[in-house]
């Protein structure tokens, strides 16, 4: 007489809390998800082709457009493997400036994540909060290279030119105040009962599953797996700082809020230590106007705030790469989705998205 | 939005001398710059000690087509039918664990017998180790998916048969992921146009 129907429901693309383009199509039975598919590739524009055609220098920009959310780490991924395709190793203090662009820009994308996550889950106002002190960090940039969001920042063989004079004295005004900042943050949302409530327990991802699916950054050491680029494999300078990889127990939403939080306050911290070792000198290494690395082929890879970047350029001694390809944390990651909502409420599947930090441009590129 | 909108905090004290920033081009050019120009050459192509590599070849050394080494990489070149048990004993092995598959990606060679090579970034979480496999095979030869070893591998897989056309034996879900299933051919092929076929009207100015 009466029977049960699985139903399928597209989710996406077109819907706020999918942050961009993506659409999921789920199998619901009831409220419960048991199958999802994940659809991507609606911001596809093949920026891997597009870089068979362009020469070195040409490429950064592209770069930007892939996660635009922290276009500084894709700049910083490119010219590092170009770098090290090349054997050119930029001076010292390009070095200390790119970890401190670089982790002024942790901790905007962070913002970025903990506002838009929020507000999907329903509190508003650490939005409002968030895009406070992420403003600050993008007036650094747009002081430091005329860009706010699409940076190309650097150049290979170091930095296009050195910061304006006060630059540094701004930042570490930014230094202070931020960590009483973030304690605004969590009065907010670290004991909330709601908070709690809508978090906890939700999108388990197990560690042995998550280095199976190839899941990296914030979501894996939330499931206690101690595994930063910074740490694992340095590069840059990063082997001259002190900080600790913040690692989390229970491998559920909550605990991945927690490790994202952590990681602002150790990167407030690697801050400190760039700005007092920043020494002197020239920013530009010498490197040819026209950049043609020898025939080889290097991966490279840097942490971003969503997880490992990888580039992967096949150079056959032209000055335009054979082959590049970028391996992006969101993309990867982003396989996980349907392992972490299986069986939880569609309302969930919110709360786990979040978590994740996609960028469509990214997955998509 | 100026720059000067958010002064450093600093006392309002008798207009002193500007703190200026020791760092742009100063003026006294202090001969121990920390970094003269020209480096040293290195060998980048330089030979490397690699723990995996050695336990490779003391294993499969008939499997092994050729190993390269760059930047301090080592590149390793295999026998397709190999592809699988190396890559299940690198990760079985404890005291390799390879356990996670960072990147895989097809390369295309069109003047090549056997055009794609597909590339394989190995790394150990736990060693923080890593290699690099790869192996090549021909236009619609099917390459062995390796899926079954790291599940990551279904959606670079997917991939590279979306954007290469490399087929993948064994794949679970082997269909298109970036583009439309109606997408005729695949654009990472060195011979299809930059701009795609049928796109005559957009031309450059």
């Amino acid at each position: 007489m009466f029977r049960t129907e699985m139903m399928d429901i597209n989710m996406g693309p077109q819907h706020p809390s999918t942050h961009g383009v993506l659409r999921l199509k789920l199998t619901l039975d009831g409220e419960i998800v048991t199958d999802t598919d994940v659809l991507i590739g609606y911001l596809h524009r093949g920026v891997e082709k597009l870089c068979e055609s362009k020469n070195y220098h040409m490429i950064e920009p592209y770069t930007d457009r892939l996660d635009y959310v922290a276009a500084m780490y894709e700049n910083l991924g490119y010219v590092e493997t170009v770098e090290k395709l090349m054997g050119v190793k930029p001076p010292e203090r390009a070095e200390y400036l790119r970890v401190i662009t670089a982790e002024l820009q942790r901790i905007a994308s962070h913002l970025v994540w903990l506002g838009t996550h929020a507000l999907d889950i329903g509190a508003m106002t650490v939005f409002f909060y968030c895009f406070r002190e992420r403003e600050m960090i993008l007036d650094l940039f747009e002081a430091f290279c005329g860009a706010r969001l699409t940076y190309n920042a650097y150049r290979i063989g170091g930095l296009p030119w050195d910061v304006p004079p006060g630059w540094t004295d701004r930042v570490k005004h930014f230094v202070q105040i931020f960590p009483d900042r973030q304690k605004e943050y969590e009065t907010l949302l670290t004991k909330n009962r709601i908070w709690l409530g809508r978090t906890k327990g939700v999108g388990i991802l197990k560690a042995e599953d998550a280095i199976d699916f190839g899941v990296t950054g914030p979501c894996l050491r939330a499931a206690g797996v101690s595994y930063d680029i910074r740490r694992a494999h340095p590069y840059s300078v990063y082997d001259r700082f002190q900080f600790d990889v913040p690692l989390g127990e229970n491998c559920d939403t909550y605990d991945r809020y927690l490790v994202r939080m952590e990681e602002m306050r150790q990167s407030i911290r690697i801050l400190q230590q760039a700005l007092e070792q920043l020494p002197a000198g020239e920013v530009m290494a010498k490197v040819p106007k026209r950049i043609k690395p020898p025939a080889g082929e290097v991966y490279h890879t840097v942490e971003g705030p969503r997880g490992e970047l990888g580039f992967y350029i096949v150079s056959l001694g032209e000055d335009r790469p054979y082959r590049m390809r970028f391996r992006s944390p969101s993309f990867v990651n982003l396989q996980a989705l349907p392992h972490m909502v299986r069986g939880s409420l569609v309302a969930d599947v919110v709360a786990v998205i979040g978590p994740l930090d996609i960028v469509l441009g990214d997955v998509d590129r | 939005m100026t720059d000067e909108e958010k002064p450093p905090s600093t006392p309002p004290g008798p207009p002193g001398p500007p703190e200026q920033e020791k760092a742009a081009p100063a003026p006294p050019p202090t001969p121990a710059a920390p970094r003269p120009a020209p480096a040293p050459k290195v060998n980048l192509a330089a030979e490397v000690a690699s723990p995996v590599f050695d336990a490779l070849k003391a294993k499969f050394s008939e499997a092994i087509q050729s190993v390269s080494f760059y930047a301090g990489e080592v590149t390793v070149l295999l026998e397709k039918d190999a592809l699988l048990p190396v890559c299940r004993f690198l990760k079985e092995e404890p005291s390799l664990r390879l356990d996670y598959l960072s990147n895989l990606c097809g390369v295309d060679f069109p003047e090549r017998d056997k055009r794609f090579e597909i590339v394989y970034h190995v790394f150990s979480i736990q060693h923080r180790h890593r290699i690099n496999l790869k192996i090549r095979v021909a236009d619609q030869e099917p390459a062995p998916s390796v899926v079954s070893i790291w599940r990551t591998a279904n959606w670079h897989e997917r991939e590279a048969f979306d954007l290469l056309g490399v087929p993948f034996e064994g794949h679970p879900d082997l269909r298109r992921i970036l583009l439309t299933d109606e997408w005729q051919g695949h654009p990472l092929r060195k011979e299809y146009p930059t701009r795609g076929y049928d796109r005559d009207h957009l031309k450059l100015r």
